[in-house]
């Protein structure tokens, strides 16, 4: 049998196309010239579409098959570029476990499947970038941004017109955002919105995810296909970034980015702060908000130790616990009583 | 206080100072260009124009620092030259520091403005100079090297317009680097038609931002997009990630690549013994090893022996020189 693709790009001849005359306004010709255009333009694009050249062929059940394999090659290379950082986890209710492919590892999979995006708009009179601006409702404001664009893949032959994407501004993205006087600000509390060109590119960035992903296949990917592309390497599902499904994200934050002996000192501090407070549930939430907060960054606290995932956060609020002025011991170091 | 906290006061106040020093980014439109704002896109110089604060909305303390720094070596260099100028046989002078110089059009339109670092005048001449710093300056000897790379490549541009402007057929870069600084002479005629490409393309941008003209067309080069302060703001070129994954159903190619594969660490054996082997049995004649027999010799070879500087002038880099691959197998489904 001959090679498969030397097989795919051989030339059909196909039957010269019917003399068809067109009578104007004749009675035995009752369509218009426009429609009868229309069909022959449809024939012409069936009888040139791939499924036609390979029905013709002798062995296009061959060539479906070997094309069929080096599509499911080129997705599993894709896959096996990306890291697992560039997933997000989520689980149905029925606990089926799918990934979605981030911005970080879009790029990598485009790389592969050669993705060109046009027609990014829309734009205004000079040809500038002018994503469309839209007020949210009911949100004084708040505002949405949406763009859309065109993409195809050189290597599977996907394409998809108008695909549209937004972003409103009150969503926090970047952390940073700006204030009433249209100062940047980092502070949540200060915030009136995102600084508008952060969301044009924000705009454009989740619109080229959103493109790879549609084009590739990669919306919601089974896990078990992940774990099979990363077979023989130090990459696991099990590092991905868990999403929805995966309870609350304290719980997320706690059990899964967790720093390596960050439980230990966790615990630590909840004994700490427990003995502090004498035990007073109460009492201790709200010293656990006071040890944590951060009133440069208008941050108020968190309610519970289990929401510390960085070693250096408990760090901070053991030191913070320290020097409380109710509760800690006014940051006294061993021996500093000596200099009294 | 500890050493941490000294540490931490002293790098605070160092970044607060940089912070309070910085003077408010330009957001107002404008209708001529920089000198140094010469760019491979011209759309990007006309964005430029109409959006100059794209790119400047946050400026970081490392970033500030570093611009800081540029102006601390050029004050420093110009002071040096200063001192020196009178000591050098025959004298030269430091005049006409900061000097502004324009660049109009026929009809008088303004295109491009700048300020000179300043002249050396001795020699019967005026030779204007421009002072550079950074890192990737310091690996800049030849004008060749600074079209290797974007961060340089628009200080040829902005000293031509310069000597275009005032007529001056010489210029000297004065480039920063550890030691004493490299004097790079620009000549003004033989760059004469890449001046006069600066003064179009300033042209071509002006009359966008003005709303003469459409903006110009999208560079083809993606990675100027890259680094572009205006991407995914005011401009949002379309997006190619290259040809793609080439599919190819060769059955004899794919067998080539399992018998490589199949192969691979048989070769890599084969190699390391070869290498212990010859570097072991390097000039012995003959030997007896174990079962084996081995005998060498030694074989001519025609070698040109150059010294480096003369093998320098002959080196070019050419980025297809090499072909590197790597071969990995992809699990396919059962």
């Amino acid at each position: 049998m001959p090679p498969a693709e030397a097989t795919a790009t051989r030339t059909v001849e196909r039957p010269a196309p019917l003399p068809l005359e067109i009578v104007e306004g004749g009675a035995a010709l009752p369509a218009r010239r426009d429609e009868i255009e229309t069909e022959l333009m449809l024939t012409q694009r069936a009888d040139e579409s791939l499924i036609e050249t390979l029905t013709r062929l002798e062995n296009a059940a061959e060539v479906f098959k070997r094309r069929a394999e080096l599509l499911e090659a080129c997705y599993l290379a894709a896959l096996k570029r990306t890291r697992p950082q560039d997933w997000v986890l989520t689980k149905d209710r029925q606990g089926s476990e799918t990934a979605m492919l981030t911005v970080s590892g879009a790029d990598l999979v485009a790389e592969v499947y050669g993705i060109v995006i046009r027609g990014i708009g829309p734009t205004n009179e000079k040809g500038e970038f002018k994503p469309e601006k839209t007020p949210v409702p009911g949100l004084d404001g708040v505002y949405s941004l949406r763009a859309h664009c065109s993409a195809f893949s050189r290597v599977n032959g996907r394409a998809v017109e108008l695909l549209e994407f937004s972003r409103r501004s009150d969503e926090d993205f970047t952390g940073r955002s700006i204030t009433s006087t249209g100062k940047l600000t980092t502070t949540p509390a200060e915030s009136i919105g995102a600084l508008e060109t952060d969301l044009r590119g924000a705009v454009l960035t989740g619109m080229r995810t959103k493109a790879v992903r549609v084009l590739c296949g990669m919306t919601r990917v089974p896990v078990s296909e992940l774990s099979k592309a990363w077979e023989g390497t130090e990459k696991k599902v099990a590092d991905c970034r868990k999403g929805h499904g995966y309870g609350t994200s304290s719980d997320r934050g706690a059990k899964g980015v967790a720093d390596a002996g960050v439980a230990e000192l966790v615990d630590k501090l909840r004994k700490d702060i427990l003995a502090a407070v004498g035990g007073d549930a109460s009492a201790a939430r709200q010293l656990t908000k006071e040890i944590t907060a951060n009133k440069a960054k208008g941050f108020a606290g968190f309610d519970s130790v289990d929401r510390l995932t960085q070693g250096w956060q408990v760090e901070q609020a053991v030191k913070n616990l320290k020097t409380h002025p109710q509760f800690g011991d006014g940051g006294r170091q061993p021996g500093s009583d000596d200099e009294k | 206080m500890n050493a941490d906290q000294v540490v931490t006061a002293v790098t605070t106040g160092y970044a607060d100072w940089l912070s309070a020093r910085r003077s408010p980014p330009i957001t107002e439109p404008r209708t001529h260009v920089w000198a140094s704002g010469c760019r491979k896109c011209v759309r990007a110089m006309a964005l430029d124009l109409l959006h100059p604060g794209e790119g400047w909305e946050d400026v970081d303390v490392e970033r500030l620092a570093r611009m800081h720094g540029g102006e601390h070596k050029e004050r420093a260099i110009i002071a040096d030259l200063i001192q020196i100028g009178p000591r050098c046989s025959p004298p030269f002078e430091v005049v006409e520091g900061q000097q502004r110089i324009e660049i109009r059009d026929r009809d008088g339109r303004k295109l491009i403005t700048g300020k000179i670092d300043g002249r050396l005048s001795g020699w019967k001449r005026r030779i204007s100079f421009e002072c550079k710093s950074g890192v990737s300056f310091q690996r800049v000897d030849t004008v060749e090297d600074l079209d290797r790379s974007p961060w340089t490549r628009h200080s040829l541009d902005q000293l031509l317009a310069y000597l275009y402007a005032e007529n001056d057929p010489l210029g000297l870069l004065i480039l920063d680097r550890p030691g004493v600084p490299h004097f790079l002479p620009i000549v003004l005629e033989q760059h004469l038609e890449r001046a006069e490409g600066f003064l179009s393309k300033s042209r071509v941008a002006i009359d966008a931002a003005t709303g003469v003209a459409p903006l110009p067309p999208f560079t083809e080069d993606v990675s100027e997009c890259k680094r572009c302060p205006h991407f995914g703001k005011s401009c949002a070129p379309p997006l190619d990630f290259g040809p793609g994954a080439r599919l190819v159903a060769d059955p004899d190619l794919e067998e080539a690549i399992g018998t490589r594969e199949a192969a691979r660490d048989a070769h890599l054996d084969y190699e390391r013994a070869d290498r212990l082997v010859k570097n072991r049995l390097r000039g012995v004649p003959e030997a007896i090893v174990g079962e084996y027999h081995v005998r060498g010799r030694w074989q001519e070879r025609k070698v040109v022996e150059l010294p480096d500087d003369v093998k320098r002038q002959y080196q070019v880099v050419k980025p297809d020189g090499a072909w590197l691959m790597d071969v990995e197998r992809v699990a396919l489904t059962d």
